[in-house]
């Protein structure tokens, strides 16, 4: 609760700071709000603070990972976007504070307790994100990105509502609590409340884009500016995951039966859709979006395992997967190419060297070659549901086997010899972002050992 | 008449009205029927004893936001040549698959059991503004206020994405 | 200081060697590279000289745990007993005197630094090897030294006529190692399922129970396993072809690995593991009979030979043979008296070839040589004093520690006795032969190489001179007790503080019977040196150009064809078996149904792209139809 007020102060304060038209003050004023957030939540965790509550918001250590990550990888996107935003100079308060509203929904995400708050915190999710989506307005292909995921998210948000609507009808209440008890006394399962969860995980398999709701996903992940792409592909689907899986486990003591077959269906498609698209495309930011589709698939199996590491392995998956995003989304933005082609990175990794390693390791990370963090990220989730779904999980190594074949792909396009390569500069910023993100992809295992 | 009569046929009627917004091929004709199918959700507000929600509903949608979108109807200036064409199967594969939709929630709802909240609704005062700003205020009072950061962000959204910038006009 | 640290600083002390030549060697100069390479060599003979000394009884220093499981751990561990100090201090000395030498040896080669890492390397192995405290580390050595062996024997791969033969040579070395290594792997596994530790000093306690409840065909399953790692790297039958070959490499190593050190690795890892060997007495005998066929075998091949480095690396093999056929009997301190002496004689026959070769501008060819000894006289005396000493000329080294052997086998069985002298005059002849043909005579190589005849350098003859003398005197160490209690049998009295080894019963014959046995083998010697001097220096008789060659000479020249036999028995069937693999499996099948299955993929990856339209309203039907198939799906399941 603390963490959202400060957040959703230093959004207005960035917003007023940006009259001044200094955008460095922006940056400065939102990078110490985030970093003011991310201390209040980590001295949560020894002593939780407690002079403001309510029921609807509750924290526990999940909330305090969770809360953190998506902290961490805002003031991540915030730096590398520094250099767009500053551009325009009578919007650099704009974009940022939208950023950082973006995150309070996404914390709001990590801690509600009741579906007021979920699906409040949904919307601020995602309503700055539709906004942002278009904030590139010399650019057609970004207003057009903006408009579809506008169309479509309001659609999700619309069979969301029926969804709980149904749920309501069904158990009478809002609260997970009183939710779960009351499905607990259930004696034979009502048909509003099933309908209600299916509605439910059709705005949830919407909001992380799994096949078949995964269309928005390629055209709004290229449409966006690349800031906004990184933040979709991180934030933005850590929270829905995060808040869904709280839903879920909290509200109706975990999905079994139908559902879990359901999950699976969509778990396969959606690996094989995102991974058989990835292989022929030619721009970064859609094999991104791909990529990410087909990194859906693999988390999805999280949800099917039902124990208390769920979250944590979840958590693990995501955590890994953000430093490469971040540190694809800071190459691109070095490159800093309208068209976003591929072969643009040609001999990227011998012009630029530093960034170039880094990249290329970010890839090996989505990839998941040991002994990069995505790596550790892939074997938890597989590991913990070896037992339970082994065809699953020999499906998904298989699918992590085409991956590898896009990933190689850019890799080798970036290592290849051009002799009219030109040497891109690096702003100290992404430097900065580069080096975290590297120590991120090589000792991110580490870090997740330790959490888990 | 019962009062299960008038529910059915204001239901039914909000129903078409709805269907009518989809079917209409002019706009401003769409339009209307939706200012329509509001005022007849507030109709249905008003059978459930929430008077306070009517009312708002009415101004706010059917009043103010209406308004706003004929307006913006006229300027665009719509005419037969710049409709966006849509493909017979599209259109086919709509019909279907959303009929299917209803059949399959129709199916589904016809052996449901709903909840009766019957006496909550049965209080006359139970809708007023008076109880709706209690609750509002007290055990909603998280909700209420994290809207507000919803509200910012959408604000600041428009304004970003509507305000003219110089160099976009050159 | 402490025995650990001793130990510790003799282990590393060549790795650091090698790291800081293979690191910046490139850019030192010669003297400085050859420098610290021989320096570490001779520290660590000194620092092993001092363990010796301060050593009383069995110690193991564990440094870390490798694998920790709950009921088996795999410790990098050392130990420190009489038998691995031992040779530590053999391969630290003779290893530095062979590293002293290559500094003259090698001065010319390009390849300096690379090659005194690689020493340094090996030596660092082979140090692992001895005085790891379990199978595992022996193992790791047994690899180490195994590479190490590839790398050196293919030292000269680019070499512009010999460099294909040199890796083919090194190829050869490493594959004929790999299937002993096998077997030894096996060996390993064997242990651990049936003892649950490799630590020598557990297994040794566990085997001296007396209600052992190991049976016999287990013992023998794991003798047999460890003998066969052996017969891979000592050089027996059948594994024995690639010591030969192995003379492709620089002369020095020759001498270090392939002569005084890894090859009695094998011999080491049976006297290591004496408390099974005890136990599994058809093993015994194979290892007899193996080392008896090996000895002679080797013997024979070896007095038709005319490279002059070949001659020795069959000499190594049929000593080596020898040495088995002890180990066969349980005479281990008796095989590990050989070893030693071996080491000083076979590194000096070896220096000496390589003074010669250098001499002759890397001429190896002996019917190219003679009349060397007033050119090169060092070298000629050295080398005289080596063949003596392996011919087991009286009261030299190799008499004294072949006499034990004998006196062994006199005990044992009489038939074998008379094979074993047989191939001691064996040895005798080729070795005499040897030493006649290129040292007496008259010179039969060209004026050119004539006019460059030339003594070597002092860095080269110092190490003949020293490993001459220790030759000579080696014999001492383990005299018969016919000299009398006080000096006679020290080593024996060393060695029995090893682990298992007091438990082997000694041999004791009556005084005449080693008067007799000596007797004999001296008169045997004496007529080899007779019959070859008649033969090559009054008759001047000549070996015969390759094509004369007839009957048993032919067949002793061709090295009794064991390489064509190898190659028609196994390679051949499984060339042709790889092809037909090839052709089949990995062309028709394995590829083919690779690339359709990518094909499959970019195929499908084309067409799915297809689905994404970019229109909305048929994403959001997509949607619904998702939504549709949830609840049609939810209504079948209800």
């Amino acid at each position: 609760m603390e963490a959202i007020i400060i957040l959703f102060s230093t959004g207005i304060v960035s917003l007023f700071i940006a009259m001044t038209r200094k955008p460095i003050l922006v940056l400065l004023t939102a990078l110490i709000g985030v970093t003011v957030t991310a201390i209040v939540m980590s001295i949560n965790w020894y002593t939780p603070m407690q002079w403001v509550k309510y029921d609807g918001i509750e924290t526990d250590y999940f909330t305090i990972i969770y809360g953190a990550t998506a902290t961490l990888f805002s003031f991540l996107f915030i730096l590398i976007g520094y250099s767009k935003f500053s551009k325009e100079v009578y919007h650099t308060g704009d974009y940022i504070a939208i950023l950082i509203f973006s995150l309070c929904g996404a914390l709001c995400l990590f801690s509600f307790t009741d579906l007021f708050m979920f699906f409040i915190g949904l919307e601020i999710l995602s309503i700055p994100m539709y906004v942002m989506a278009g904030s590139n307005k010399k650019n057609l292909l970004s207003s057009e990105a903006a408009m579809k995921y506008f169309f479509t998210g309001s659609f999700a948000t619309g069979v969301l509502l029926f969804g709980i609507a149904c749920v309501y009808g069904a158990l009478g209440t809002f609260q997970l609590k009183e939710m779960s008890e009351a499905i607990a006394a259930m004696k034979n399962s009502s048909a509003l409340l099933q309908v209600g969860m299916i509605l439910i995980l059709a705005g949830f398999l919407f909001k992380v884009g799994a096949v078949p709701f995964h269309f928005w996903g390629p055209d709004v992940y290229s449409g966006s500016p690349n800031v906004v792409t990184g933040f979709m592909a991180t934030v933005v689907k850590l929270a829905a995951f995060c808040g869904f899986l709280r839903l879920f486990q909290l509200g109706f003591n975990g999905l079994d039966g139908f559902f879990v077959e359901i999950l699976i269906a969509v778990s396969v498609l959606t690996m094989f859709v995102g991974n058989l698209s990835a292989l022929r495309q030619t721009k970064l930011k859609r094999l991104i979006a791909y990529s990410s589709i087909t990194h859906v698939g693999y988390a999805l199996i999280c949800l099917l395992v039902k124990n208390e590491h769920t979250p944590a392995y979840l958590w693990t998956y995501f955590f890994a997967y953000g430093f490469s995003i971040v540190a694809l989304i800071t190459v691109s933005m070095i490159v800093n190419d309208e068209n976003d082609d591929i072969d643009r990175y040609k001999a990227f990794a011998r012009t630029n060297p530093f960034a170039g390693f880094v990249m290329i390791l970010a890839l090996l990370s989505l990839a998941g070659v040991p002994p990069l963090v995505g790596f550790f990220g892939k074997y938890l989730v597989f590991s913990s549901a070896i037992e339970q779904y082994p065809v699953l999980i020999i499906i998904a190594l298989i699918n992590s086997g085409i991956a590898i074949y896009y990933y190689l792909k850019v890799i080798l396009t970036a290592i290849s010899k051009d002799d009219n390569a030109e040497k891109s500069t690096v702003s100290p910023l992404h430097a900065i972002v580069l080096s975290i993100s590297m120590f991120g992809l090589i000792l991110g295992g580490f870090v997740t050992f330790w959490v888990n | 008449m019962s009062i299960d009569l008038i529910i059915y046929l204001l239901g039914g009627l909000t129903i078409g009205s709805a269907l009518m917004v989809i079917i209409s091929k002019h706009p401003v004709r769409s339009v209307l029927y939706l200012i329509l199918t509001f005022f007849l959700i507030s109709a249905n507000y008003i059978m459930l004893n929430a008077q306070f929600v009517a009312i708002v509903n009415i101004i706010v949608y059917a009043g103010a936001i209406m308004v706003l979108f004929l307006f913006v109807l006229m300027l665009l200036n719509l005419s037969k040549e710049n409709e966006p064409k849509t493909s017979l199967l599209v259109k086919v594969s709509a019909l279907i698959s959303g009929s299917l939709l209803l059949l399959v929630l129709l199916a589904v709802f016809k052996d449901a059991s709903f909840l009766s909240i019957e006496n909550e609704v049965s209080n006359p005062n139970h809708g007023l503004v008076q109880n709706l700003g209690k609750l509002l205020f007290t055990k909603y009072v998280l909700p209420f206020e994290v809207s507000s950061i919803l509200f910012i962000a959408a604000m600041v959204g428009a304004v970003l994405l509507a305000k003219r910038d110089k160099n976009i006009i050159e | 200081m402490t025995i650990n640290l001793l130990l510790l600083s003799i282990l590393f002390l060549p790795l650091i060697g090698a790291f800081f030549n293979g690191i910046v060697g490139k850019y030192l100069s010669k003297s400085i590279v050859g420098t610290i390479a021989t320096g570490v060599m001779f520290i660590a003979f000194f620092l092993s000289f001092v363990l010796f000394t301060k050593l009383n009884g069995p110690e193991v220093y564990s440094l870390f745990s490798v694998i920790q499981l709950s009921d088996f751990s795999l410790n990098f561990s050392l130990q420190a007993d009489t038998l691995s100090v031992w040779m530590t201090m053999i391969v630290t000395g003779v290893g530095a005197l062979i590293h002293l030498f290559s500094m003259g040896y090698m001065h010319e080669d390009k390849g300096y630094y690379k090659f005194f890492t690689y020493l340094n390397l090996f030596v660092f192995a082979m140090l692992i090897l001895v005085l790891g405290s379990n199978y595992f580390m022996l193992f790791f050595g047994w690899e180490g030294v195994g590479i190490c062996s590839y790398l050196l024997i293919g030292f000269h791969y680019s070499d512009e006529q010999k460099g294909l033969a040199n890796s083919l040579a090194a190829r050869k070395a490493f594959i004929m190692n790999r299937i002993g290594d096998l077997g030894l792997l096996i060996a390993l596994f064997m242990i651990l399922a049936q003892f649950g530790t490799l630590e020598y000093r557990e297994l040794a306690e566990k085997m001296s129970l007396a209600d052992l409840s190991v049976s016999t065909w287990v013992m023998f399953g794991i003798t047999l396993c460890l003998f066969i790692g052996a017969t891979g790297k000592s050089a027996q039958i059948p594994l024995f072809t690639w010591l030969p070959d192995a003379m492709a490499g620089p002369t020095p190593v020759s001498a270090l690995i392939h002569a005084a050190t890894m090859v009695t690795a094998g011999i080491f890892l049976v006297v290591r593991s004496n408390f099974f060997f005890e136990k599994a007495p058809h093993t015994q005998e194979i290892i007899l009979y193996i080392g008896l066929a090996t000895s002679l075998i080797a013997a024979f091949i070896a007095i038709k030979q005319n490279d002059i480095k070949k001659v020795l690396a069959y000499s190594t093999v049929s000593q080596l043979g020898f040495i088995f056929v002890s180990l066969g009997m349980g005479g281990y301190v008796a095989a590990m008296f050989h070893v030693s002496t071996h080491a000083f004689f076979k590194a000096l026959l070896f220096l000496g070839s390589g003074s010669v070769i250098h001499a002759m501008h890397h001429e190896q060819d002996i019917r190219k040589m003679g009349a060397l000894k007033k050119y090169i006289p060092i070298t000629h005396i050295t080398f005289l004093i080596g063949t003596l000493a392996i011919a087991g000329f009286p009261f030299l080294s190799g008499f004294f520690s072949k006499d034990e052997i004998l006196a062994h086998a006199l005990h044992h069985n009489f038939v074998i006795y008379i094979l074993l002298a047989f191939s001691a005059m064996l040895t005798a002849i080729y070795m005499f032969r040897l030493y006649f043909l290129v040292f007496h005579g008259e010179f039969r190589g060209s004026d050119h190489q004539k006019s460059h005849l030339h003594e070597s350098p002092l860095n080269m003859t110092l190490p003949l001179m020293i490993l001459a003398v220790l030759s000579v005197i080696g014999g001492v160490l383990n005299l018969p007790s016919l000299f009398g209690e006080g000096i006679s049998h020290w080593f024996t009295h060393l060695l029995k503080q090893t682990d298992g080894l007091a438990a082997v019963a000694d041999i004791h014959l009556v005084q005449s019977k080693i008067i007799i046995l000596m007797l004999t083998a001296s008169i045997v010697t004496i007529v080899a040196l007779i019959f070859t001097y008649i033969l090559y220096v009054k008759k001047q008789s000549r070996p015969v150009e390759d094509n004369q060659l007839t009957g048993w000479s032919k067949l002793s020249f061709n090295k009794l064809y064991f390489d064509e036999i190898y190659h028609f028995l196994f390679v051949k069937p499984i060339e042709l078996l790889s092809e037909l693999t090839h052709n089949i499996l990995d062309v028709s099948i394995l590829n083919k149904s690779f690339y359709k299955v990518a094909y499959a993929f970019n195929h499908s990856g084309q067409l799915i792209r297809k689905w994404q339209n970019g229109i909305v309203s048929s994403y959001l039907l997509w949607m619904v139809i998702g939504i549709v198939v949830m609840l049609f799906y939810y209504l079948i399941k209800k």
